[in-house]
């Protein structure tokens, strides 16, 4: 029995030799390589190894879009085709041949005017629970006047488990070099110990200890290979006085520097606060960073601005010395009425501004810099409309009136002299506009979001979510004497997204152009897997360009997204560089 | 050449004789023989010419249906070793048994639907008669072959040989895929069913194809079933089947069925006496109610019970991906379906006993300035989502987090406890 199982397995294995399917590779080259250009002929050659069959016939298609493109070539190894748009151009490549089995082959090839685009974009990919890899991050070169843009296969690194241990309770950041918004966040728990995946690269690792007493550090670690023991330190302690304007001391205030490390990361430091003698001890994970700033908030009630002050300077083995302005002065806005037509009652009402320079105060740590002046002060008016007895810096100021939510008017409060005795707070100012496609045709759907900058921004107001109708009309309202950040999007990916970085209810035009989009694809896969990723967040923010103001919170916003499908794939739509 | 005592012995003689005697000319022709035949004084006369006899060889005698091939030759025998001009001649009947029976007279075909003059002869069975009554045609149920041999003398083989061939009709087929849906089979959204049918004689164009949507229980469930665009899907590569296509869009949640009967010609003349005609598939469709949606993925991450998440620099909280069979974040683009999420955020600041709606905030983020805080102080941000169904999110404000299904890993609502550093 068993030397005929023998035989018969040899027999098998002749058999597979034989049938070979798995040992036929193929490959597409396309000539030329990298981005062919509008206009001129691009050729696609076959490549095909260890087919028995003999040569293969093939069967080649090139799409553009849903549109069958001529080419040269049918049936040999090689076609060529003379791309006359910009775009992606899919080519399929079906071999076959008696007795072997070769793989058919795709590809996606972009084709560009030849002009540059000097766009830039991240890609980030979240890969949804269950996945074990961690979120990349790359940098794609947007070429310009392209419909489409194929990333083709994405391959997302599995990346490893970094494990260790703290010592105590605390928030972890770890930051991958050369990816430094592909960050990886996670916890460790009372007892120290944590776990997260991460990639396999040099990573920075912010850890901010939930005890108070320990400022937050940073470590530099070149291989997270688990087991990583970060010892933290209660840093350096460094002191300082708070003085008011008339130079007596200021308690209660809260006081914290922001220094950066060598790879220029921003750490912060403890939190002090101001004892009865002005007074205050505060930790920092160094006394020597670069590009240090100092934030000082003085006790609520006081009428007295936050205070913020950078220099290349400041030397914190030295003590920090704050002194707020001598000419600063204080108004009580009490009696002050809030009127809209009539007395408003109970609004909100939140009187922000910035002093002019250098009268504010200063702030000292060997060095000396000016310190600007930030004035935000909440209240709320009684059912009479009058404001409650609060200070306020004396300024050129402006109050943030919310009679309710969703409502709110800015209005010039100038206290420099004396306390205004009314706010006339203007009701909502209404807009239309209609998005339209080059102009031309309606955009329905549109996403408009309003995000408060300026005064508003200061007092906190939240942003407004608005979408076009079926005509591409949207309608809403804007406060009074405001200015927003504007974020335009179209979830049909037709039109390109578009930013307006201050905008107010007059200015907007009747009609809103947006121009086509550039739809990247592609297809997700971790790497070394056959399996594609569904499920995953994939989103586009700004990088360094012209286009968008990528600072601040705007490189977290995504200008395109997408969730990944059940065959990996994702598409989103980002300006198309021109 | 038989002699005159040897045909007087010969039966067939005596037909011939018959004959004769109505065949004046002939008559005539052999007097004139034996007239001269007598001049030169002997006696000779042509013999009389005899009937060929012919017969069917049925070279392929399995059942045969529509479309089928029948081959058949012709034996036949010519006793004279005369040429023999053969007429094949086959109808299509209903009952070729009763073939030019005046009692039965529409049972087959007048005209014949193949002719030939060959010894072998092969012809296709057609599927219907050519008779139409009240516009109608009808299935051929069989075939008569009629072989006719004549000599060169005009004598005709009696009788006539014939052969009858059953036509079997062939069965119908169908088949029903599994239910396709784009929205997760939930209830209101359509449902794609698609029959392939075929039939190897009459052809998947003919037949005819009826829709039954059984519900869950008898009473009080609303479905429809209508055509898809297109209905019908030809397909190049299989050219024997049609797949017929609906769109079936139930109001209700539970298990449906979806049958399909389809029937060729004879199951629709008679789908009682020709049970074998008619065939039937069904499909269950289990439809669910719309699904809550679940928050996927959170930015930043969301700190433990307890802890809070430091935040030193104006932060943007976000929810990239929401789950959602007919509301998901993002948004599917082009589709009459799908619609996006809605959001709603809400703020705990410091000293507030409850969390106040950012009134207007309905996109996927919201930022947070801690320019707008004192160091150290905590502050919540929280969003819910809701889908089309607009579920009220039934926990306290004081609870974190929130399931409507109970289901701790689809949360609707989620809460980031922020330290401002």
């Amino acid at each position: 029995m068993m030397r005929l199982a023998l035989i018969a397995s040899l027999l098998v294995g002749c058999a597979d030799l034989g049938a070979v399917e798995d040992s036929c590779q193929t490959s597409l080259e396309v000539t030329p390589s990298g981005t062919p250009t509008v206009g001129n002929q691009v050729r696609v050659a076959a490549n095909i190894s260890n087919d028995v069959g003999g040569v293969p016939t093939i069967e080649w298609r090139v799409r553009f879009g849903q549109q069958d493109v001529p080419f040269s070539g049918q049936g040999s190894m090689e076609i060529a085709f003379t791309p006359n748009e910009p775009g992606t151009y899919d080519v399929d490549m079906t071999p076959s041949s008696a007795g072997a089995s070769c793989p058919s082959r795709q590809e996606a090839i972009n084709v560009t005017t030849g002009q540059p685009g000097d766009v830039q974009v991240r890609l980030r990919v979240t890969p949804p629970l269950g996945v074990d890899v961690p979120p990349m991050e790359q940098v794609i070169d947007l070429p310009a006047g392209t419909p489409t843009f194929s990333l083709g296969t994405v391959s997302l690194l599995p990346g490893g488990i970094t494990n260790g241990n703290v010592g105590m309770a605390a928030y972890m950041r770890f930051i991958p070099s050369g990816q430094p918004e592909a960050v990886v966040e996670t916890y460790a728990a009372s007892n120290g110990n944590y776990n997260a995946r991460v990639q396999l690269a040099p990573h920075h690792i912010v850890i901010v200890p939930t005890d108070p007493a320990y400022p937050p550090q940073i470590f530099m670690d070149n291989s997270l290979t688990g087991g990583e023991v970060y010892s933290l330190s209660t840093g350096v302690a460094i002191t300082g006085t708070v003085l008011r304007p008339n130079g007596t001391p200021l308690a209660d205030a809260k006081i914290q520097i922001f220094q950066n490390d060598t790879s220029g990361i921003t750490i912060p430091s403890t939190i002090g606060t101001s004892a009865a003698n002005g007074t205050f001890t505060l930790r920092s994970f160094t006394a020597s960073g670069t590009n240090a700033r100092v934030v000082v908030t003085p006790p609520v009630g006081s009428g007295l601005p936050r205070l913020e002050a950078s220099s290349q300077a400041f030397n914190f083995t030295n003590q920090i010395n704050v002194n707020y302005g001598t000419s600063l002065v204080t108004r009580n806005v009490s009696g002050t009425t809030v009127t809209r037509g009539g007395a408003l009652a109970n609004a909100k009402v939140t009187v922000v501004g910035t002093l002019p320079f250098n009268t504010a105060g200063t702030i000292a740590a060997g060095g000396s810099a000016a310190a600007s002046g930030f004035v935000r002060v909440a209240m709320t008016a009684n059912g009479s409309g009058a404001l409650p007895s609060t200070l306020v810096p004396a300024a050129d100021l402006f109050a943030v009136v919310e009679p309710a939510p969703g409502d709110a008017a800015v209005v010039a409060f100038n206290t420099s002299t004396a306390v205004p005795s009314t706010i006339n707070a203007p009701a909502m100012l209404s807009f239309s506009t209609t998005a339209k496609l080059d102009g031309q045709a309606p955009l329905g759907g549109v996403r408009f979001e309003l995000v408060p900058t300026g005064a508003l921004g200061m007092a906190g107001v939240g942003p407004t979510t608005l979408y076009a109708n079926e005509a591409g009309v949207i309608a809403g309202t804007m406060a009074s004497g405001a200015i927003y950040k504007t974020y335009v999007s179209d979830p049909s990916r037709q039109a390109s997204p578009r930013f307006f970085p201050m905008l107010d209810a007059p200015s907007l035009l009747s009609t809103l152009t947006m121009s086509p989009s550039l739809v990247i694809s592609g297809t997700l896969q971790v790497q070394g897997q056959t399996n594609r990723i569904e499920g995953a967040a994939v989103q586009v923010f700004c990088n360094t360009d012209d286009l968008f103001l990528c600072e601040s919170l705007d490189r977290d916003r995504a200008v395109g997204e997408d969730a990944s499908t059940s065959q990996g794939t994702f598409e989103v739509a980002v300006t198309r560089p021109m | 050449m038989k002699r005159p005592s040897e045909a007087a012995r010969d039966p067939s003689y005596l037909r011939v004789a018959g004959w004769l005697q109505h065949n004046r000319s002939v008559q005539r022709a052999l007097i004139l023989v034996a007239v001269l035949g007598a001049l030169p004084g002997c006696f000779y006369y042509e013999s009389i010419n005899q009937r060929p006899a012919v017969e069917i060889e049925n070279l392929d005698s399995a059942p045969k249906s529509p479309g089928d091939t029948v081959t058949l030759r012709a034996l036949m025998n010519d006793p004279d070793g005369d040429f023999v001009r053969l007429t094949w001649r086959a109808y299509a009947c209903t009952d070729a048994e009763n073939f030019e029976n005046p009692l039965v007279p529409d049972s087959c075909d007048e005209a014949p639907f193949y002719e030939k003059s060959d010894v072998n002869v092969s012809f296709v069975l057609p599927s219907l008669r050519t008779l139409v009554v009240n516009g109608e045609q009808f299935s051929a149920e069989s075939a008569i072959v009629i072989l006719e041999a004549t000599d060169e003398y005009g004598a005709t083989a009696i009788p006539r040989a014939k052969l009858i061939v059953p036509i079997l009709n062939k069965t119908p087929t169908i088949q029903l895929f599994d239910p396709q849906s784009t929205y997760s089979f939930v209830a209101g959204t359509p449902v794609r069913v698609i029959g392939k049918v075929g039939d190897d004689d009459d052809g998947p164009e003919n037949l005819v194809l009826t829709w039954e949507v059984i519900p869950p229980i008898a009473t009080g469930f609303n479905a429809t079933l209508v055509d898809a665009n297109p209905a019908v899907i030809t397909d190049e590569d299989d050219p024997a089947h049609l797949q017929h296509a609906k769109i079936f869009t139930a109001n209700d949640a539970g298990t449906w069925k979806v049958r399909a009967t389809v029937a060729d010609r004879l199951g629709q003349e008679d789908p009682v006496a020709h049970p074998d005609n008619v065939a039937t598939d069904d499909v269950s469709i289990f439809i669910v109610e719309d699904q809550a949606p679940c928050l996927a993925q959170l930015a930043p991450i969301v700190p433990p019970a307890g802890v809070a998440l430091p935040v030193s620099s104006p932060t943007l909280f976000r929810v990239p991906l929401v789950r959602d069979d007919l509301d998901p974040y993002p948004l599917v683009p082009n589709d009459e379906i799908f619609r996006a999420t809605k959001f709603r955020w809400s703020v705990q600041n410091p000293g507030s006993p409850t969390h106040v709606v950012v009134a207007g905030a309905s996109g996927n983020s919201l930022g947070l300035d801690p320019n707008n805080y004192a160091p150290g102080d905590i502050v919540e941000v929280r969003v819910e989502i809701f889908d089309r169904k607009n579920t009220p999110i039934p926990c306290p404000d004081g609870e974190a987090t929130c399931s409507t299904i109970s289901q701790p890993t689809c949360l609707q609502r989620q809460t980031w406890r922020v330290e401002v550093r």
